[in-house]
């Protein structure tokens, strides 16, 4: 009974874990697919004309040819992940360095209702108004079509919440406009920038996941190709272990009480 | 009219249930067997560009059926085989028998439903996205009913692991069961038949595959019922690979356990449990479950020492069991008066299809070699000779004893060595194909060959005629086999 009990136990921790582990849902409803990293990866930008907060209007190659490039789509009337998301990139920004030597970042507005001054507003409460390497902008309805296809970036409007339902997600183009990495979900991790932005810096990095929210991995991979097991590892050991308890438990429970058995 | 004299440990009318039960399973493997095998030699004929109406997907669903009917049929053959000869030494459960049974008899009829009606082809190995992403090739219904197939098969052949164990557990002690006072050489220890201790092996590393299988379909049901957040490609490749390695691997010590106790009958000799077959069948049950990490030799993400402790699991897992149990079979067989029959031939014909399927799969086994053979007919090569030359022929050698013992009906001699040769013959000319293909870089699982890799339509040519030499030698033997089993049945 007690191995039974433990058994229930450590079944209960690995569920809560994978719970835990699960990182970055749909920010705004949980219809809308993610960008699928592998379709588009190596894929060129179409060089669409944006208009940038500082009333600039340059094409996206000005802008990546100047420095690697990290694109994120976000709408200023967002109840939901944009403002979050985008706070998050900044303060991950910030730790891990390299902004506006490296590489710089782009938020652009998918909503063509936005304005320059309500993406300037944005940068404002987002902490990153003013700061070198940050551009604000927007961009007609059909270059912003363009845009999104080839990311196949997807995004809905909701009559019920008055949202547009849409993915977080941060783009990593390199200085000759091609796409090298599509992040998704909304809790961006330290250790996938890391490795966003060290491919960009043209390091090659062998192992990453493809998904942001993955039960059970086996191994995290940290961007310096560093390995750790992971929850799924011990899920591998629990049917060996779960077996050898079973035929202990069978044995010490059939030698103690002996049933005679019978010849023909 | 049984000639079979043998004390068993269960009472006469369990018995008479059990010896029909096993002439039953003989009976259903008889009539599987050829079917499966007929789906085989279909899609070589579609290989060989023989049958050119054979679309991809039917191709694909065949493929399926003959791999999961294949290794289903002769898991439960093999084990119902052990089990028979076992009941001279531990009473299992004739009612939990009969459960698991029926239950394999409902997972076959899902699993036809699923693969002929369904037409659901991922494969045996059902990789983890596959059976979600059929494209149109099967629906939905298809993937949940093979799912369904395997958990009502894990259930019942679960049941049936556990009774074995609990069987053994009445008779033996742990300790003497594993075979670990005759290690320790305890003096007063209880003397273990080696097939009682191969069969507890074989079913402690089952109930860890099985168990695994739970596993599995349970993040796959999580997945599917808990909000769609994907599983780990990885976790549940390693997953499915550990059941399925455990699931053959174990097959073949049943029918392993089987020759240990036949052979003797016609060598005249005993072959007794000793130190070293005690030893190496430990080590067996270790290294058998470490060896699956062969199967994920292309997955670059998984870590460097796990690929370093699949080779040298593989490599340390052949030493202890296949040397110990042909070198036994050498020996039990040397200078002894050996009664050469259909039954004994097939028995000693299965060890000698064991030992050469089992180089092919050390072979492949190695990182460096494997990452030539990996995807190339090589790999089908080396483990349809250590199922078909080598298990499916110690099997039907079990099942041929068990006929003819039961019916008391004397086997002709001269149909017996026809029946061997065509066997022969057919078996190893229609494996030559896929070794000279695999060496030709002829890529598996293809199910036509375009023009530049034309040399693999030649080798399917050949291979099918090869086929049907098989499929004559192996009516013959079911229509002998089969009638002693009924008559056996109206006998008993």
């Amino acid at each position: 009974m007690r191995s039974i009990a433990a058994i229930a136990v450590l079944l209960g921790m690995f569920s809560e874990v994978a719970l835990a582990q699960t990182e970055g849902a749909v920010p705004s409803g949980g219809t809308i697919p993610r960008p699928d990293e592998a379709a588009v990866v190596f894929q060129p930008l179409p060089d669409i004309q944006i208009e940038l907060d500082d009333g600039s209007k340059p094409h996206l190659s000005e802008l990546w040819q100047q420095r690697p490039l990290l694109l994120t789509l976000v709408f200023s009337r967002c109840y939901g992940v944009c403002s979050p998301f985008l706070k998050t990139i900044r303060s991950v920004a910030d730790d891990v360095g390299g902004t506006a030597r490296d590489y710089d970042f782009l938020v652009l507005s998918f909503d063509s209702r936005d304005t320059t001054d309500e993406m300037k507003i944005m940068a404002e409460t987002t902490g990153a108004a003013g700061r070198e390497g940050w551009h604000f902008g927007i961009a007609s309805e059909a270059d912003i079509d363009l845009l999104t296809k080839s990311i196949s970036f997807q995004f809905k409007w909701n009559e019920t919440s008055q949202q547009f339902d849409h993915p977080a997600t941060l783009v990593a183009l390199s200085e000759k406009g091609r796409i090298v990495r599509v992040v998704t979900g909304g809790a961006l991790s330290h250790a996938r920038f890391r490795e966003v932005t060290s491919e960009l810096r043209g390091n090659f990095v062998p192992i990453y996941p493809t998904a942001a929210d993955v039960r059970f991995r086996c191994f995290e991979f940290s961007a310096d190709g560093v390995a750790r097991p992971s929850w799924g590892m011990l899920i591998l050991v629990l049917p060996a272990l779960f077996s050898l308890l079973i035929t202990v438990a069978v044995f010490r429970i059939v030698r103690r009480n002996p049933r005679p058995t019978s010849k023909s | 009219m049984s000639t079979e004299s043998v004390t068993t440990q269960l009472p006469p009318a369990q018995e008479a249930s059990l010896k029909k039960l096993t002439l039953i399973w003989v009976l259903t493997m008889l009539a599987l067997f050829p079917i499966l095998a007929l789906l085989g030699g279909l899609m070589r004929s579609a290989q060989a560009n023989l049958v050119t109406n054979l679309p991809a997907d039917r191709f694909y669903s065949f493929m399926t059926l003959h791999g999961v009917g294949m290794v289903g049929t002769w898991f439960v053959a093999a084990m119902a085989g052990a089990v028979f000869c076992l009941r001279r030494y531990v009473a299992v459960s004739v009612k939990v028998n009969w459960i698991a049974y029926f239950g394999t008899l409902l997972g076959v009829v899902l699993l036809l439903a699923c693969t002929l009606i369904g037409k659901y082809g991922a494969g045996w190995y059902f990789l983890y996205p596959l059976p979600f992403k059929a494209m149109g090739a099967w629906e939905g219904w298809a993937t949940a009913t093979f799912f369904a197939t395997l958990g009502v098969l894990g259930v019942s052949w679960t049941l049936w692991s556990l009774d074995l164990v609990r069987a053994i557990a009445v008779k033996y002690p742990l300790s003497a069961a594993l075979g670990w006072d005759c290690i320790r050489g305890k003096k007063d220890a209880q003397e273990v038949p080696p097939s009682v201790l191969i069969s507890l092996v074989a079913t402690l590393a089952n109930l860890v595959g099985l168990v695994t299988a739970v596993v599995l379909l349970v993040l796959l049901a999580i997945e599917h019922l808990g909000g769609g957040t994907p599983n780990d490609a990885l976790l549940l490749k390693n997953l499915t690979f550990l059941f399925g390695h455990l699931l053959v691997n174990i097959t073949l010590y049943f029918g392993v356990a089987m020759v240990y106790e036949l052979l003797p009958a016609y060598t005249g000799r005993a072959w007794k449990n000793n130190k070293l077959i005690a030893i190496a069948w430990n080590i067996v049950l270790l290294l058998v479950i470490l060896a699956y990490f062969h199967h994920l030799y292309m997955d670059f993400v998984q870590l460097r020492w796990m690929q370093l402790v699949g080779q040298i699991s593989s490599y340390m897992s052949a030493i202890p069991a296949a040397v110990m149990s042909i070198f036994g079979a050498l020996a039990n067989l040397y200078r002894s008066k050996m009664r050469w029959t259909m039954a004994s031939s097939l028995l000693f014909l299965g060890v000698l299809g064991w030992t050469i399927g089992g180089i092919g799969a050390v072979i492949d086994s190695t990182v460096a070699v494997n990452l030539l053979f990996h995807n190339t007919l090589w790999v089908p090569a080396h483990f349809h000779t250590y199922f078909l030359m080598g298990l499916t022929l110690m099997v039907l050698g079990g099942c041929f004893h068990i006929a003819e013992a039961l019916s008391g009906e004397i086997e002709k001699k001269w149909l017996s060595k026809l029946v061997l040769v065509l066997m022969c013959v057919g078996g190893y000319g229609f494996l030559l194909m896929f070794y000279i293909s695999g060496a030709d870089s002829v890529p598996r699982r293809y199910a036509s060959y375009s023009p530049d890799i034309a040399q693999g339509i030649i080798h399917a040519k050949i291979a099918t005629a090869f086929v049907a030499v098989f499929l004559v030698g192996l009516l013959i033997y079911i229509w002998e086999t089969g009638r002693r089993c009924v008559r056996a049945f109206r006998a008993v």
